[in-house]
């Protein structure tokens, strides 16, 4: 299990040249991320997703709060990072090895490197091992550092946006070949996209970041069912959000058409039906989220993307 | 890991040993050639400079996790320790760099010592550069893998404290050269020619740096400083380097690609290159210009450093903070000034002295000589002069009371702000300074350690300008004493 124990982490003129001012990447931000699932880090730009992942695999050393895989600090110690394997979003710094240089420098570092997965899964995309990387396209370099992560066989698989910029089929392709040996070892793994429709099918579990601090973390299907939209019809006088607040609704979005109010509201179908039962309407009807809805709906609450918008 | 690494680096490895072995070829094709006159290659010795000059070059590239962002996700990312990485890294250097380094140089020296066999009676300085006997090949070898061992410390320092390849790179040769120059100069311009001494550095000098490499054209040094400056010089790298380890451990992934990571570093860096610079150029005349031109430096190394984030405040702040050195180092100066070197006038070497030979000169004026059987034996082979020559030997305690006298004199000019001025800056030389002032007499001090002739190094060599008059006095005070034989050119 990694646990993340009330993380802070600022940066703040670690470089002569900064203004000193310091930047909150996140702020006191604590989950678990159980074994043999499949975990998904959402968040807005900037959010801190990707610091979070690096924090959690020893790039970073935090100011404050704990992060333990398996029991074990990772700031600096080798025997909680040979469990675990980082794949960024960049893939300019292999450009100079060919696929069998990088194979042989990893295997230095992973006890558990193996070459016979790292031929499979090279073989089955048909990727050249002498050939520079430099030389490849990004689609090819993706499914190269892939084959050499899953070869390192660690227990927890770290993907910093790995799919962004990949089409559809490639992204599929990766994504099965993932799954399928990630399974097969009841292995982690932990991937940070934008494409929340990717996470939700994905993902056993997902986390939702936003200017640092956690919004939510959860299951998937609990965070779809923990919020819904209401339409609600009145005709004799406009449910208002003030009446859905005081009846004990937390009210995320409000808007009208006419007659008929939509409302985003949290909690599960079942107590907002309840509740809605209780007042007096003359129709209303509850609509599940997607988890790219319940996404935006919770950024949207807290302000982000607002100051884009113009008034009037 | 150490082999893993250095398998990235294969590209460097290659041109280094194409660059030190072609240096070795042409050093070995010499030495056999044995050309009487011209056993060393120039080529050779200018490919062994380059190949230890890029020393830099493979230290940044090793230490990518340092100034690369993505290269730090992947290394620090990977199971090592901070130690484990350090290590790691440091032997990749060596087995990359120092490695080709002592092995091309080492087989060129080795034959150039097995194959010399021209052995001149007499060595003048035209043979020495183009020639070299064993003794100052092996010289040559030691203090030649000690710089290069140098220059890789310093920018194992640089690196660690630095988060950009470009300040990394440039902060190494300012550091280098500073830490190299600035103490030889800093003891040239305040203290040896405040208080007049001459004398050769002590060994201390060239423990650590550069300067070392002079001394394989100095046929006087023994080959045991040699040796003690390698050793220590060897030591001291390795010492150094095992410490930066404490500073590279609290480095992480956030602070590559910043351009300073360290503030004490850097105001150390830059002004230890502003001192070393204004030692090196600001008493040799047209302050304006040594000044302007440092200041134009300065502030291009803090807008290329902090060129991230510009105000006008930044800027006011950087041109206090040089005026602010600027002046105090002119105070010190001053202050050097006024004490006569911070008192090395008044240096009399501590060992005993008993049987030394001593020179006191007043140039074209008078001579007076005691206990120097060579100085006697040259003078009587020129001047046949046996009444001047009787032989004396002399005592410690006399010794210093020749010295103390001529340092009486020496050490009773007037002290003003023009005379400040007019010692650093006045005229277009020295020689100008002093016809226009009334202190024309020069004299000088040399000691000899017993038995040592005339033309070794003297252990104190002293020099120093009185007025007319003050050279009649001490003249006359020299011949009271009764300890020099005095020989006075002019009544």
């Amino acid at each position: 299990m990694i646990e993340i124990r009330n993380v802070t982490m600022d940066f703040v003129g670690k470089g002569v040249g900064e203004s000193g001012k310091a930047v909150r990447a996140l702020d006191d931000v604590s989950i678990q991320i159980p074994d043999g699932c499949i975990y998904g880090f959402l968040g807005s730009n900037g959010a801190g997703k990707s610091t979070l992942m690096r924090l959690m695999c020893g790039v970073y050393q935090g100011q404050s709060g704990q992060i333990l895989i398996d029991g074990v600090e990772a700031w600096d110690n080798p025997e909680a990072k040979k469990n675990i394997f980082f794949v960024n979003d960049e893939t300019v710094q292999y450009a100079d090895f060919t696929l069998k240089a990088m194979a042989a420098f990893f295997a230095c570092y992973y006890d558990t490197f193996s070459h016979e997965t790292f031929s499979k899964i090279v073989g089955a995309l048909g990727l050249p091992t002498d050939r520079k990387m430099s030389t490849f396209s990004k689609g090819m370099k993706r499914q190269a550092v892939v084959a050499v992560a899953l070869a390192c066989g660690t227990k927890y698989l770290v993907m910093d946006e790995a799919f962004d910029g990949l089409d559809p089929a490639m992204r599929k392709m990766l994504k099965d070949i993932i799954v399928d040996q990630m399974l097969d070892r009841n292995a982690t793994l932990i991937v940070s996209s934008h494409n929340v429709a990717e996470i939700n099918e994905l993902c056993d579990r997902a986390m939702l970041l936003h200017q640092g601090k956690l919004v939510f973390d959860d299951e998937v299907d609990n965070v779809r069912g923990s919020v819904c939209k209401a339409q609600i019809l009145r005709k004799s006088a406009r449910v208002t959000e003030e009446e859905l607040t005081s009846r004990g609704l937390t009210v995320m979005q409000y808007s009208t058409a006419g007659s008929i109010v939509s409302a985003v509201v949290k909690g599960s179908e079942e107590s907002v039906r309840k509740i809605l039962d209780g007042m007096e309407t003359d129709y209303f009807e509850l609509v599940p989220l997607t988890l790219e809805e319940v996404f935006i709906y919770e950024l949207e609450a807290r302000g982000y993307g607002h100051e884009f918008i113009s008034e009037g | 890991m150490a082999l893993g690494e250095a398998r990235t680096h294969v590209r460097f490895f290659v041109i280094l040993n194409i660059i030190l072995g072609t240096a070795c070829l042409l050093q070995v094709t010499q030495a056999i050639g044995n050309r009487a006159y011209n056993n060393v290659s120039e080529t050779a010795l200018l490919l062994f400079i380059l190949g230890g000059a890029i020393a830099p070059t493979c230290v940044i590239s090793v230490f990518r996790e340092l100034h690369n962002p993505q290269q730090s996700d992947v290394v620090y990312s990977l199971p090592m320790s901070a130690k484990e990485r350090y290590a790691s890294r440091i032997l990749t250097v060596f087995y990359l760099q120092l490695l080709p380094v002592i092995v091309w140089s080492g087989i060129a020296t080795a034959v150039t010592v097995l194959l010399f066999n021209y052995v001149p009676w007499e060595v003048d300085s035209w043979w020495i550069w183009h020639n070299t006997r064993p003794r100052e090949a092996l010289q040559m070898f030691f203090l030649y893998v000690t710089s290069v061992l140098f220059l890789e410390t310093v920018t194992v320092i640089c690196a660690i404290c630095c988060g950009r390849r470009a300040e990394m790179r440039y902060f190494t040769y300012i550091a280098a050269i500073s830490i190299s120059a600035a103490p030889l100069m800093i003891r040239t311009r305040l203290m040896s020619e405040m208080g007049g001494q001459v004398t050769k550095p002590g060994i201390i000098y060239f423990l650590w740096s550069f300067s070392a490499l002079g001394d394989y054209v100095d046929t006087s040094i023994s080959i045991w400083r040699v040796l003690l400056v390698t050793v220590s010089s060897t030591l001291i790298s390795l010492g150094v380097i095992v410490a930066m380890f404490f500073f590279y451990r609290k480095r992480d992934a956030g602070t590559a690609g910043k351009p300073v990571v360290s503030r004490i570093f850097f105001e150390l860096v830059i002004l230890l290159g502003l001192v070393t610079y204004y030692t090196l150029f600001l008493f040799e005349g047209s302050p304006e210009t040594v000044v302007a031109v440092a200041l134009i430096i300065y502030m291009v190394i803090h807008l290329v450093t902090f060129r991230d984030i510009l105000s006008g405040r930044k800027v006011a702040w950087w041109l206090g903070k040089f005026t602010a050195t600027t002046v105090l180092f002119l105070f010190i100066v001053f202050v050097a000034y006024m004490t006569d070197g911070f008192g090395s006038i008044h240096y009399i070497p501590s060992r005993n002295l008993d049987g030394a030979g001593i020179l006191v000169s007043g140039d074209g004026y008078m001579t007076g000589y005691a206990g120097s059987e060579a100085y006697r034996r040259s003078w009587m082979r020129d001047y046949n002069d046996v009444e001047y020559m009787d032989r004396k030997e002399i005592t410690d305690a006399e010794v210093r009371k020749v010295v103390e006298i001529c340092q009486k004199y020496a050490a009773s000019g007037k002290k003003s702000m023009k005379g400040f001025y007019d010692k650093l800056w006045g005229t277009e030389s020295y020689y100008g300074f002093l016809r226009e002032s009334d202190r024309n007499e020069a004299f000088e001090v040399k000691i000899w350690l017993p038995g040592k002739p005339e033309d070794a190094e003297a252990v104190m060599d002293q020099q120093f300008y009185l007025t007319y008059g003050q050279a009649l006095q001490l003249v006359k005070e020299l011949e009271e004493t009764g300890i020099l034989n005095i020989r006075r050119f002019w009544k």
